[in-house]
C-alpha cells in the first residue's frame, strides 16, 4: 500500500551519524531537512502571525465603528482637535519606510550586504521619525489637555471652531460636559424611549444620538464649510474620542517600536554578513510585518483625522 | 407527532417543567416536549446500539481479523439529512415562538421595570410602586426593563420569558398571564405567587434578587393599584375608611420595598451599610467626608440628622461611616424630588422610620407635641401627616392614585 | 518493519545506548527548563494542567457543598460570605476554562504526540513552542496570584458593566484583582495563539513524504481544525481583555452606557472569541474519540473523510453562532433567528462524528479497556451535551432556559462529558506512550465508572432544575430546589472518589508499574511505531507511512505484551 520514497531514508539521516555540514547549514534548524522546508515554514508562520494582529486591531476597528455608528457627532466635533498635517506627514513617512523596506528585501536576496545595512537603517530612521512625530502630538494633547476620559480638560477650542459657532454657556470650556453624571433615571410608568440613550436594541443602531443635529442644515452650506466646521453646542463624550484615539494609536506605536526593535536586530546580524541570497528568511519576515504596521496606520489616519 | 405528557399535563407543573401560567409557556412547552423525545428517540438508538456492539462484538481473540469497511456515503447522506431536516424543523417552531415574544400586543399594559442591585422595582402607569410584582390576569402585559447599574434579568419560570436588563438601554417582554398565582400563606415561607429571579449575575446578592409576580383579577388589580401609588393611605377594612398610616409604618414598608435591609440590619447585626439600630443621634465617625470638618455627633439637632439621612440616601457617596464602603448606589430615581413631592415625602417617610430605631427618638412633632407611638389609632392620624414636614406634601399623590389606575385595570 | 526484540525491551531502551529516549536523553533541571523538544514540553503542560485540574476541582467541591442548604452551608448569613461563592464559582470557571479545558489537549497531549503522529521530528517552531508554555505559565501565575490576593468575583465571563466596576477592595493591590486576572488570560490567549499557529505550520509543512494531507490520522485533523480557530478567535479574545483592562483603569468608556458605551459589546466580542473557543476545547476530544474507537474496535475507522471535513465544518461554523448567548438581550428577531440558525446547523457536523464513531465499532473487535471505557461515557455523555444544545438553540425554548442550571448542565455534559473525558481517555491512551509504563488495568476500569455514575449523578439533576426554573450563579436558593441540589452534590462527591483514584494509581505506574511496549493497544498510527518512551528525536528509522487505521496488520505478540507489526501482512485493496 505504501513504500518508502526512495530519497526518504536520506532525508531523516541516522541521529548518530555524524551531521553533514553540507546538507545541515548552520542557519537550518535540525527537525528541518531543507533550507525551503524552513522557509516556507517561516513564512506561513508570520502569515498566520500577521493574521493575528490584524484581528488584534479588527477588534478596536470594531469598537470604533459601533461608537462611531452611534454617537457621530462625537468624532465630527472631536477630530478637529487633531492635528491633520502631523497625521499625514507621518503616513508618508510610513508609506516611504516601507518602500525601503521592501527594497532592503530585495538587497538581502541579491546579497548586496551594503544596501541592506544602509536600506534597514533608513527604515529605522522612518520609524523613529514616526515615534517622534506622534510624541509631538501626544504631548500637544497632554498640553491642550485633551486626554481620554477623566483627563479630558481642554483648555482650547478645535482647530477652526469659534466660539460664537459653540452655541452653548460661555463657560463650557472651563467645564466641559465630557463626562456626566448618570444621568438620573426618573422613572414615569412605560416611557422607557425618553429616557434612553440607546434605544430598543431591536430597534437597530440607526439614529441612536438625539442630540446630534446635521449640520447640513436648509442652506446646504455648512456642512462642508471650512471657515466653519462646527456649529453647534459642543456633544457629550467627547473624551470617548480620545480614548479610542489613544488606545489606537497607543496599541500602533507599540507595534511600531517592536518593530524598530526588529529591524536593529537584522540589522546588526547584516552587518555581520548573515543574510544572503541561499538565507534571507528574517529579513523576509521582518518586512512583512513591518508592511502591516504600515497598513494599520494607512486605516488609522483617514478613520480618525480625515473625518466627514 | 404529540407530546403526550404535554396533552396530559393540563398546564400543570409536570417532571420536567413547573407550571404553565402564560399563552406563551404553551408555545413554549410544545417544542420542549417535542425536542425532548426525538432527542430521546435518536439518544436511545445510539446507546443500544452502543451496548450492542460491545457486546456482540467483544474482543475474543488478541488477533481477530475485522472486516475492511471504510465509509458508505449514502449512510453518511441519510444520517446528515434527517437530522438536518429535524433541526431546521426546530428552528422554525422556535422562531415563531421567538417572533411572539418579541412582538407586544398593541394593547399590552405596560410596567416598568428597574433592577438595580440588588432588587426590582415595579411601576406602574398610575405611578405605584412595588417590590413584588402585580399583573393582570388574562390581559397582556408588557414589562419595560431598565438597569441603574449592571446587567440584571426578568426570569419567570412559570411565564417562560426571560430577558435581560441592560444599562443604557431598554429592553421589553411581554406576556398573558393564564393561570391565577397561588395564594400567600400566613407565614413568609409561602409568600404566594409565581418566582421571578434574577438570572443575569450582577454581584454579591445575585442569589436573593428574586421575587414573587402575583396575578390579580381585574378588581383586586386595581385596588392593588391604588393602594401601591400612595403608600402613606390606607383604607379600614372594616369601616372602609380611608386614613394616613404614620410616616414611620410607611418608612418601613419602603424600606423593605426598595432593598434597605439587604445591606442595612435593623436589630444591629452587622451588615454591609450601618445597622439602623442606634444610628440617630449616635457618636458618628466619618472614614471619608466631601466636606472637610464635617462632623456628625449624639449632640447635633434633628434637622442636621435629617439632613444627612437625606444626603446618604441621594449621594451615598458624600460621607462614609467609619468602617464602611462605599457600596450603595444613589437612590435618586426613587426618591429625588422637591419638597412636597410624593418622591420626597417618601424619603422623610424612611427618614422618619430610622429616627424610630434610635434611642433619643422623642416621636414626631405634630403641631409642636410630640405624638406617641404604642396604641396609635387611625383616628390620631386623621390629620394630614404632611404637616410634619411639609404643608403641601401629599397633594400630588392623591389624584393619581385612583383615577387612572382603575381605567388602565378594566 | 520492527527490528525491536524482546530482549531489548527488557534492558531498557536498546537503541542508541543509555541516552536514547527523550526522559533520559539529557539531565538536569536545566535540560527540562529550557526543552526544546516538545515531548518534554507536552510533559511539562501535562503536569501543569493537571495541577490545574486539582485547584479548579477543589473550588468547584466547594461550591457543590456550599449548594446542599437552601441558605448555603459554608457561605452563609451575609453579603461578604456570599461573595466568596461568588469568588469561587469564578474562580472555578476561570481555572477549569482558560488553565484546563483550552490549552489541556493541544497543550499536553497535542504536543507530545502530534510531531509523532505526523512522522515528524519536532514543531515546526520549537522555541516558539517553549515560548507559549512560558506563557501559560505567566498566564496561570497572574491569575493565581489574583486568587491569592483574594480572587475575582466577577464570572468567568466578566460580563461589563459589573466586571468594569467591581472590586474586592478598595484599596491597595485587592483593587487590581480583575486586571491582574484578565491580564493573565490575555497571556493565557496569547500562549493558546502561539501553540496554534506552531501547529498549523507543522501540520502544513513537516509532513514526511508518504503522509498526505487524507493519510493523517484523525487527531491531526482535529488539531488541525482546534489551530484554526485558536489563531483566527483568539486575538479577539486579546483586543477585548485589554479594553477590559483599559475600562477599569482608564475609565475608556466603550463598555460603559454612562459614555455612551455599550455594554453588550463586550458580550458580543467576548463570544465572538469564547463560543469558537468551545470547540478549541472539544474538536480535540473529539479527534481523541476516533482514535480510541478505532483502535479498541480493531477495525478502520468508518466515514474517514467525512470526520475529517466534519472537523473542518465546526471550526467555521463555530465561528457563526457567538449570538446565541445574547438570546434575552432584545436583539433584534432577525439577528436572533440568524445565530438560531446557524447554531442547529453546527449540530450536524457533531452528529456526524457520532454516527461513524457507532458505525466503525460495528463488526469490530471491541475491546473494553480504559481508555474505550472513557471513550463509551463520551459517547453517551456528548450525546446529551449535544442534544441539550439543540433546546438552547431553539430560540422560544433558550428563553425559558437561558441562564438557568439547565445551561450549566448543559455545558457540562459538553466539556466535563466531552472535553474531560476526552482528555481522560487519550491521557490513558497515551500514558504507556509517554512515560514507558502501563496502569492497573482494573482500577483504571473502576475509576471510569465512577467518573461516569458520579458525573450523571451531579448533572442530571441540575437538568431537571434548571427547567424548573433554577438560575444559575445563586449561592443560596429556594427551598423547593433542594433534593436536586442534595443529589447533585452527592455525584461530585463520588467523581471526587473517582479522580483520587486516578490520580493513585496513575502516580503508583510511575514508580511500579510494569514496563509497556512499543504498541500496547494494537493502534497503527506511527505514535506507537516508535519506543516508549519516544526517542529524542523521535524516531530511530525512518517511519513508514500507511494507513493509520489498517488495524489488522498489528499482531499481538505475547512475548513483548504488545502489538507489532505483521511482516506477512498484505494490506486489503480497497474496492
Amino acid at each position: 500500500m505504501s513504500t518508502i520514497p526512495n530519497d526518504y531514508p536520506s532525508a531523516l539521516p541516522d541521529p548518530n551519524a555524524p551531521h553533514d555540514e553540507h546538507d545541515h547549514p548552520s542557519f537550518l534548524a535540525h527537525h528541518f531537512e531543507s533550507a525551503q522546508q524552513q522557509f516556507d515554514a517561516g513564512k506561513l508562520g508570520i502569515w498566520l502571525f500577521l493574521t493575528t494582529e490584524i484581528l488584534l486591531f479588527s477588534g478596536l476597528f470594531c469598537a470604533y465603528a459601533v461608537y462611531r455608528a452611534n454617537h457621530p457627532e462625537v468624532f465630527e466635533f472631536a477630530h478637529l482637535y487633531l492635528n491633520k498635517w502631523w497625521g499625514a506627514t507621518n503616513t508618508v513617512v510610513l508609506i516611504f519606510s516601507s518602500l525601503t523596506m521592501a527594497w532592503a528585501v530585495r538587497a538581502a536576496q541579491l546579497g548586496q550586504k551594503k544596501l541592506l545595512v544602509n536600506l534597514l537603517a533608513v527604515t529605522l530612521l522612518c520609524g523613529l521619525a514616526f515615534m517622534v512625530i506622534k510624541t509631538i502630538e501626544y504631548k500637544d494633547k497632554i498640553h491642550h489637555g485633551t486626554l481620554f476620559s477623566v483627563f479630558y480638560k481642554p483648555v482650547q477650542l478645535p482647530h477652526g471652531v469659534t466660539a460664537e459657532n459653540l452655541l452653548g454657556p460661555a463657560d463650557a470650556l472651563t467645564a466641559p460636559p465630557a463626562i456626566d453624571a448618570p444621568e438620573v433615571h426618573t422613572a414615569p410608568a412605560g416611557y422607557a424611549q425618553q429616557q434612553s440613550k440607546i434605544p430598543l436594541a431591536a430597534v437597530g443602531p440607526a439614529g441612536l444620538s438625539p442630540s446630534f443635529e446635521p449640520r447640513a442644515s436648509a442652506d446646504g452650506a455648512t456642512s462642508l464649510d471650512h471657515e466653519n466646521p462646527w456649529v453647534g453646542p459642543e456633544p457629550r463624550n467627547v473624551a470617548v474620542f480620545f480614548s479610542i484615539y489613544f488606545l489606537m494609536t497607543g496599541l500602533h506605536g507599540i507595534h511600531v517600536l517592536a518593530g524598530m526593535a526588529v529591524i536593529l536586530w537584522i540589522l546588526i546580524r547584516s552587518a555581520k554578513g548573515e543574510f544572503g541570497p541561499h538565507y534571507y528568511n528574517p529579513v523576509d519576515f521582518v518586512g512583512l510585518y513591518w508592511h502591516v504596521v504600515d497598513l494599520v496606520w494607512i486605516f488609522l489616519f483617514p478613520l480618525l483625522y480625515l473625518i466627514h | 407527532m404529540t407530546p403526550l405528557a404535554y396533552l396530559l399535563a393540563d398546564g400543570d407543573a409536570t417532571f420536567w417543567l413547573p407550571k404553565q401560567a402564560s399563552k406563551m409557556a404553551v408555545n413554549t412547552d410544545w417544542l420542549f416536549y417535542a425536542i425532548l423525545y426525538t432527542s430521546a428517540f435518536f439518544f436511545a438508538i445510539i446507546v443500544a446500539a452502543a451496548l450492542f456492539f460491545i457486546i456482540k462484538y467483544r474482543r475474543r481473540a488478541l488477533n481477530e481479523t475485522t472486516p475492511l469497511i471504510t465509509h458508505n456515503t449514502t449512510l453518511e447522506v441519510i444520517w446528515t439529512g434527517i437530522p438536518l431536516l429535524i433541526v431546521i424543523g426546530i428552528f422554525f417552531v422556535g422562531l415563531k415562538g421567538f417572533i411572539d415574544l418579541e412582538n407586544p400586543s398593541s394593547d399590552a399594559y405596560v410596567i416598568q421595570v428597574t433592577a438595580r442591585q440588588w432588587n426590582f422595582e415595579f411601576t406602574y402607569p398610575n405611578g405605584g410602586t412595588s417590590d413584588t410584582l402585580y399583573v393582570p390576569y388574562q390581559k397582556p402585559v408588557k414589562l419595560v426593563l431598565s438597569s441603574t447599574d449592571v446587567l440584571h434579568a426578568v426570569y419567570i419560570p412559570a411565564f417562560r420569558i426571560q430577558r435581560n436588563a441592560i444599562p443604557g438601554r431598554d429592553t421589553q417582554i411581554w406576556f398573558t398571564a393564564t393561570k391565577h398565582s397561588p395564594a400567600p400563606g400566613n407565614t413568609p415561607e409561602n409568600p404566594g405567587g409565581f418566582s421571578l429571579f434574577c438570572t443575569q449575575y450582577c454581584g454579591n446578592d445575585h442569589s436573593h434578587m428574586h421575587t414573587r409576580v402575583h396575578v390579580l383579577d381585574a378588581e383586586p388589580f386595581a385596588k392593588k393599584l391604588v393602594e401601591l401609588a400612595n403608600p402613606f393611605k390606607s383604607k379600614d377594612p372594616g369601616s372602609n375608611k380611608e386614613h394616613w398610616i404614620p410616616y414611620a409604618q410607611v418608612g418601613q414598608k419602603l424600606s423593605a420595598s426598595n432593598g434597605c435591609f439587604q445591606c442595612h440590619s435593623v436589630d444591629g447585626k452587622a451588615g454591609t451599610g450601618p445597622t439602623w439600630k442606634d444610628l440617630f443621634k449616635s457618636d458618628h465617625k466619618f472614614s471619608f467626608s466631601d466636606k472637610p470638618g464635617y462632623t456628625l455627633a449624639k449632640a447635633d439637632d434633628d434637622a442636621k440628622w435629617d439632613a444627612y439621612f437625606h444626603e446618604s440616601v441621594l449621594n451615598p457617596g458624600a460621607k462614609i461611616k467609619d468602617g464602611f464602603q462605599n457600596q450603595m448606589q444613589s437612590f435618586a430615581s426613587s426618591f429625588s424630588g422637591d419638597p412636597g413631592t410624593a418622591k420626597d415625602e417618601k424619603l422623610r417617610a424612611i427618614i422618619e422610620y430610622i429616627k424610630t430605631l434610635g434611642p433619643d427618638y422623642q416621636g414626631p412633632t405634630l403641631f409642636g407635641k410630640p405624638v406617641p407611638q404604642d396604641n396609635v389609632t387611625p383616628e390620631m392620624y386623621e390629620i394630614q401627616p404632611h404637616q410634619v414636614y411639609h404643608p403641601e406634601a401629599l397633594k400630588s399623590l392623591e389624584p393619581a392614585a385612583s383615577a387612572p389606575a382603575t381605567q388602565d385595570a378594566k | 518493519m520492527s527490528t525491536i526484540t524482546p530482549d531489548l525491551i527488557r534492558s531498557g531502551p536498546p537503541l542508541h545506548g543509555p541516552s536514547s529516549n527523550y526522559l533520559t536523553h539529557s539531565h538536569g533541571i536545566a535540560s527540562w527548563i529550557f526543552t526544546l523538544d516538545h515531548k518534554r514540553i507536552g510533559v511539562m503542560y501535562l503536569i501543569s494542567v493537571l495541577s490545574a485540574f486539582f485547584l479548579g476541582g477543589v473550588f468547584a467541591i466547594i461550591v457543590r457543598s456550599q449548594l446542599i442548604f437552601p441558605e448555603g452551608a459554608i457561605f452563609t448569613g451575609s453579603l461578604d460570605a456570599y461573595r466568596i461563592y461568588n469568588r469561587m464559582f469564578t474562580l472555578h470557571g476561570a481555572v477549569m476554562i482558560f488553565l484546563v479545558l483550552i490549552p489541556g489537549i493541544p497543550g499536553a497531549l497535542g504536543n507530545f504526540i502530534l510531531p509523532i503522529m505526523l512522522g515528524a521530528k519536532d514543531v515546526a517552531f520549537p522555541r516558539l513552542n517553549l515560548a507559549s508554555y512560558y506563557l501559560y505559565v505567566a498566564g496561570a501565575l497572574f491569575a493565581i496570584f489574583a486568587i491569592l490576593i483574594g480572587g475575582v468575583e466577577t464570572g468567568w465571563t466578566f460580563y461589563t458593566p459589573y466586571s468594569a466596576t467591581t472590586d474586592i477592595d478598595k484599596v491597595g493591590i485587592g483593587k487590581h484583582a480583575v486586571e491582574i486576572m484578565v491580564f493573565g488570560v490575555f497571556l493565557l490567549g496569547f500562549s493558546s495563539i502561539f501553540t496554534g499557529m506552531n501547529f498549523i505550520v507543522t501540520i502544513h509543512k513537516l509532513r514526511p513524504p508518504g503522509m498526505t494531507w487524507f493519510r493523517m490520522p484523525l487527531f491531526l485533523w482535529s488539531i488541525y481544525a482546534t489551530s484554526l480557530i485558536q489563531v483566527l478567535a483568539t486575538p479577539v479574545l486579546g483586543i477585548t481583555l485589554l479594553l477590559l483592562i483599559a475600562e477599569r483603569t482608564l475609565k475608556v468608556g466603550i463598555f460603559n452606557s454612562e459614555y455612551g458605551g455599550d455594554p453588550v459589546l463586550f458580550q458580543h466580542f467576548f463570544w465572538f472569541y469564547s463560543h469558537p473557543a468551545v470547540y478549541i476545547m472539544i474538536l480535540p476530544a473529539m479527534g481523541i474519540m476516533s482514535e480510541v474507537i478505532a483502535t479498541f474496535s480493531r477495525k478502520h475507522i468508518f466515514g474517514y473523510r467525512f470526520i475529517a471535513l466534519s472537523s473542518i465544518a465546526i471550526a467555521v461554523l463555530g465561528f457563526l453562532v457567538w449570538g446565541h448567548h445574547m438570546f434575552p438581550n432584545g436583539q433584534s428577531a432577525l439577528l436572533g433567528s440568524i445565530f438560531s440558525f446557524l447554531t442547529m446547523l453546527v449540530a450536524i457536523p457533531s452528529a456526524i462524528k457520532v454516527w461513524n464513531w457507532l458505525a466503525t465499532m460495528y463488526k469490530g473487535s471491541i475491546d473494553l479497556k480504559t481508555p474505550m471505557c472513557y471513550a463509551l461515557a463520551f459517547l453517551f455523555l456528548f450525546t446529551i451535551g449535544g442534544l441539550t444544545g439543540v433546546f438552547l438553540g431553539a430560540l422560544s425554548v433558550d428563553v425559558h432556559l437561558h441562564d438557568t442550571y439547565f445551561v450549566v448542565a448543559h455545558f457540562h455534559y459538553v466539556m466535563f462529558g466531552g472535553t474531560l473525558i476526552g482528555f481522560l481517555a487519550g491521557l490513558h491512551y497515551w500514558w504507556p506512550k509517554m512515560t514507558g509504563r502501563m496502569y492497573n488495568e482494573t482500577l483504571g476500569r473502576i475509576a471510569s465508572v465512577l467518573v461516569f455514575l458520579g458525573f450523571n449523578l451531579t448533572f442530571i439533576p441540575q437538568f431537571i432544575m434548571g427547567t424548573h426554573g433554577m438560575p444559575r450563579r445563586y449561592a443560596t436558593y429556594l427551598v423547593e430546589y433542594q433534593p436536586y441540589h442534595v443529589a447533585s452534590t452527592i455525584g461530585s462527591y463520588i467523581q471526587l472518589v473517582g479522580f483520587l483514584l486516578i490520580a493513585s494509581y496513575l502516580i503508583h505506574s510511575l514508580y511500579r508499574g510494569p514496563k509497556a511496549p512499543n504498541n500496547p493497544w494494537g493502534a497503527a498510527t506511527l505514535d506507537f511505531d516508535c519506543s516508549s518512551p519516544p526517542p529524542h528525536d523521535n524516531f530511530s528509522t525512518p517511519p513508514v507511512v500507511a494507513d493509520p487505521y489498517d488495524m489488522n496488520r498489528m499482531k499481538w505478540d505475547p512475548k513483548l505484551r504488545g502489538y507489532v507489526k505483521d511482516a506477512n501482512y498484505i494490506p486489503p485493496v480497497e474496492h
